[in-house]
């Protein structure tokens, strides 16, 4: 998951870690691109510092990575930002754990 | 006085005023002279209705603008109070989850020092909201009473907000004026809050008050990592912060400084920063000695 925020990074961690899946954090688009490998999903908050979510995904999908991704934002338009990016799904923030672990299993790849 | 000529200047129905013309010799007016009028008056119409659709036009524009501003503001605002929320709403819900599912388990102690640290962030986002607020209202200053500012900044350089910096105010004496003490001690507590969050932990923060020709000088400095230059001329409007700000570990909404401002200015002063990117900043408080009102 890549978020600025580390307490969000840090409960969403905890809570997806308890549910059995593996997680790799990042806090900007470029660590985020420095670290993905293959991920089955990617939780990608849009609004971050030196990289942030539009260009995240721009590069992450121009390096050929087709990993599936879930935008996660407190702004309003969660679902416009989603679609510009191409991105799977989205979770607009403050979101219920259970709709987190839903989406999770929904768009993840290599699981089922 | 030999003849008049009056023209009425109207559109849309309504008599905005009228034209005039006298003549004192001969030969008094023609036939041609009052299509002239007439027609002269008609052109005053014109100009007269485009003006006020002009201002029309201006001031619906102006209302748009506030409009948009005050929609900016509730944006900004909620999608700050959202980011502490949505670690409440998870980390609560995966508490619960827990204390259901595994009740033996021990507590989880670093879960629920998030709940209080993002809790104390929802209300100090809450408080700064509503100054911003009240600022905007004109009612955020109070009662003023006589103020020695050099007392006011070491009172708040004493206060425990500042990750155990050590605080330096220098003054030759006292410096009084008439203040809302709450409300400036608020700007020096700020100006003191930035300086440390933005500053290396052993370099000097100091404050610095003077007095000149009626005015009181406070200078808030440190030797942090500075402003940039494109950003000096933004740094006190509301929801503005430094492009050099990692807003991760400098948690803001960005109201602060717009607040420093207004309370400033409420009482007659006026603020400016003086700021190299990488070797720091001085924030500058001037305030009037003596009250005006």
């Amino acid at each position: 998951m890549v978020d600025d925020d580390p307490s969000i990074v840090a409960v969403v961690s905890d809570i997806l870690i308890a549910e059995g899946h593996e997680v790799v954090s990042a806090e900007n688009g470029a660590e985020a691109l420095m670290k993905a490998n293959g991920e089955a999903l990617v939780l990608l908050d849009m609004r971050m510092p030196v990289l942030d979510g539009w260009g995240f995904a721009r590069e992450f999908r121009a390096s050929g990575k087709r990993s599936p991704i879930v935008v996660m934002t407190a702004a309003e338009n969660a679902r416009r930002w989603a679609e510009e990016i191409g991105a799977e799904g989205y979770l607009a923030k403050p979101f219920e754990i259970d709709a987190l672990i839903a989406a999770v299993e929904r768009y993840a790849t290599g699981r089922h | 006085m030999r003849s008049l000529l009056i023209a009425p200047i109207s559109a849309a129905n309504q008599r905005l005023g009228a034209l005039e013309a006298y003549t004192d010799h001969q030969p008094v007016f023609s036939e041609d002279d009052l299509d002239l009028v007439r027609l002269l008056a008609d052109q005053a119409a014109v100009i007269l209705e485009s003006r006020a659709l002009i201002d029309e036009a201006a001031r619906v524009q102006a209302h748009e603008e506030a409009a948009r501003l005050k929609e900016d503001f509730i944006s900004a605002a909620a999608h700050d109070l959202k980011t502490p929320l949505t670690t409440l709403v998870a980390q609560a819900q995966f508490l619960e989850r827990r204390a259901e599912t595994q009740p033996s388990a021990p507590a989880d102690l670093p879960g629920l020092q998030r709940i209080v640290r993002e809790g104390r962030r929802l209300s100090a986002l809450v408080l700064e909201l509503l100054d911003a607020s009240r600022l905007e209202q004109g009612k955020l200053v109070g009662e003023r009473e006589p103020v020695d500012l050099v007392e006011l900044a070491r009172d708040v350089a004493r206060r425990d907000s500042y990750e155990g910096r050590q605080i330096t105010v220098v003054a030759d004496a006292p410096v009084v004026g008439s203040y809302d003490p709450r409300r400036i001690g608020q700007v020096l507590e700020n100006l003191v809050e930035n300086a440390v969050k933005y500053s290396p932990e052993e370099s000097e923060v100091r404050i610095v008050i003077a007095h000149r020709n009626g005015e009181a000088f406070i200078d808030v400095t440190d030797r942090g990592i500075g402003i940039p230059a494109g950003d000096l001329p933004q740094i006190f409007q509301r929801f503005h912060r430094g492009t050099n700000v990692d807003d991760r570990r400098f948690a803001g909404m960005g109201l602060g400084l717009f607040i420093c401002k207004g309370i400033v200015e409420q009482h007659g002063g006026r603020v400016s920063v003086e700021s190299r990117e990488g070797a720091g900043s001085t924030f500058k408080v001037v305030l009037p000695m003596e009250t005006t009102r």
